[in-house]
């Protein structure tokens, strides 16, 4: 996207990182990623969540709650998951671990 | 960035048309009743625009254009161009361009034609039409009409479409103007390996309309569609929206050096808040300078830009000079950003659409 930039007056810099994307998430546990987007799972259920939570048992689980959940992890990450990706989560330690393969690659 | 700086044009004005008929999200039975208050807050969408089936998107464009025409004093004879944008056409073939020239009482000296496209498509055909004045004498005059009937091309028994689709029509007059110096600074970008993310699998050439194009298949709950209805992966679109459309608009916005406190109204086609609000966000604009008909009239595809302008700023456009960002991404995928200070406009018309 950056080539051939015809007339280029000036140096473009790439978009500035969200905020928490700068930490290092490997040295973050489990629980912190949990308790991270516990807004979102507020929404699914009102219970305490464990690495074993799955998903899609949660009572109030929807694909709306997918999307939101998966903005939520892009904006503090800055990774966005793919529907195929997703599909592949069960627990919320499937989720953790696919957004530390991410940062990782 | 595939960009492009264009000059001497002039907006004279920009009118939308949406059909009278509303329906609301509250009642929508796709949606299990636990589930439809956070499916509006996330969405944003609380309502929409329904056309009945004899509404075509030629109607609200032309409804729109007469309208137009009529408050600028432009003569039907007078129009030397006419780019359609939709993703619901009248027809397979011909061009539903065609048939509004005709429709609007046009000459033969007209040029018409459709663009394919949808949610980048009214900036993609500003910079087509504005392309195409460069070489026409001054003041040829050019109507942009741009609009969707989308809950007509969506299986009326799928919530992953149903609730966020809203049909619009809309007309944009645009004049040849050499005396104008203000450019027009567009970005342009196109995806098409990830075409099955928005797309109707049966009805074109790659897989013609057969016996079991109308057979309904239910794919989940609140999901049932035929292979001739529009597709929508939501956690697709969000995911390539995100890596691409806030990087289109920070790069043109860092080619024009344009100071983003001064853009007067960013208005992005309006897919839905949870989209919306990330690329706002990563782009570094305010919520005040970033407009929004999310709630009142959903997801018009094509129209939604010119919607949005239509029912949030039929005031201030008229009144002075505004610096806007308008910005579109959607089905190819495609996307693209014009960033440009447009000249007090003479008139911006909301309409309803009597059926």
């Amino acid at each position: 996207m950056h080539h051939n930039r015809p007339n280029s007056i000036m140096f473009v810099p790439r978009l500035i990182l969200p905020p928490f994307t700068a930490l290092l998430f490997s040295n973050m546990t489990i629980s912190a990623f949990i308790a991270s987007i516990e807004q979102e799972l507020q929404e699914a259920d009102h219970c305490a969540f464990t690495p074993e939570t799955v998903l899609r048992d949660l009572p109030n689980w929807s694909s709306m709650l997918a999307l939101l959940l998966i903005a939520r992890i892009d904006e503090l990450y800055g990774v966005p998951i793919s529907a195929s990706d997703f599909a592949s989560v069960r627990s919320l330690n499937d989720l953790f671990l696919l957004v530390k393969g991410h940062q990782v690659a | 960035m595939n960009w492009a700086q264009l000059r001497h044009v002039r907006i004279e004005g920009i009118a939308a048309s949406v059909p009278a008929q509303i329906a609301y999200n509250k009642d929508c039975e796709l949606i299990p009743e636990k589930e439809r208050d956070l499916y509006i807050r996330s969405t944003g969408i609380a309502s929409r625009r329904v056309a009945s089936p004899n509404t075509c998107t030629s109607d609200l464009c032309v409804h729109a254009a007469q309208n137009l025409m009529d408050k600028l004093g432009w003569a039907a004879t007078d129009i030397r161009i006419i780019v359609f944008v939709t993703q619901t056409p009248d027809h397979i073939t011909p061009a539903t361009a065609a048939i509004m020239q005709h429709r609007l009482g046009c000459t033969t000296d007209c040029a018409a034609f459709d663009i394919n496209l949808g949610c980048s498509g009214y900036v993609y055909g500003l910079w087509t039409i504005t392309s195409l004045l460069q070489g026409m004498p001054d003041g040829t005059k050019a109507l942009l009409l741009a609009g969707d009937i989308s809950t007509a091309c969506i299986s009326p028994e799928d919530r992953s479409t149903v609730p966020l689709f809203s049909d619009a029509g809309s007309a944009t007059a645009i004049v040849k103007d050499a005396s104008v110096d203000n450019p027009l600074h567009f970005a342009l970008n196109t995806n098409g390996q990830a075409k099955e993310v928005i797309w109707i699998p049966e009805g074109g050439y790659r897989n013609p309309f057969n016996q079991d194009s109308l057979n309904m298949t239910v794919l989940g709950q609140g999901i049932a569609r035929r292979p001739v209805d529009l597709i929508l992966n939501g956690i697709d679109v969000y995911q390539h929206a995100a890596q691409h459309w806030p990087q289109q608009v920070t790069d043109l916005v860092h080619q024009t050096q344009t100071d983003l406190g001064k853009i007067d109204h960013a208005v992005f086609h309006q897919a839905n808040r949870v989209i919306n609000e990330m690329v706002r966000k990563r782009v570094g604009l305010t919520e005040s300078q970033t407009e929004s008909s999310l709630n009142d009239l959903g997801n018009s595809g094509t129209a939604s830009i010119p919607v949005t302008i239509a029912y949030n700023l039929r005031k201030s456009l008229c009144e002075k000079e505004n610096l806007l960002l308008l910005s579109g991404f959607g089905v190819g995928l495609s996307w693209a950003t014009v960033i440009s200070n447009f000249s007090a406009m003479k008139h911006v018309l909301w309409l309803e659409f009597a059926e």
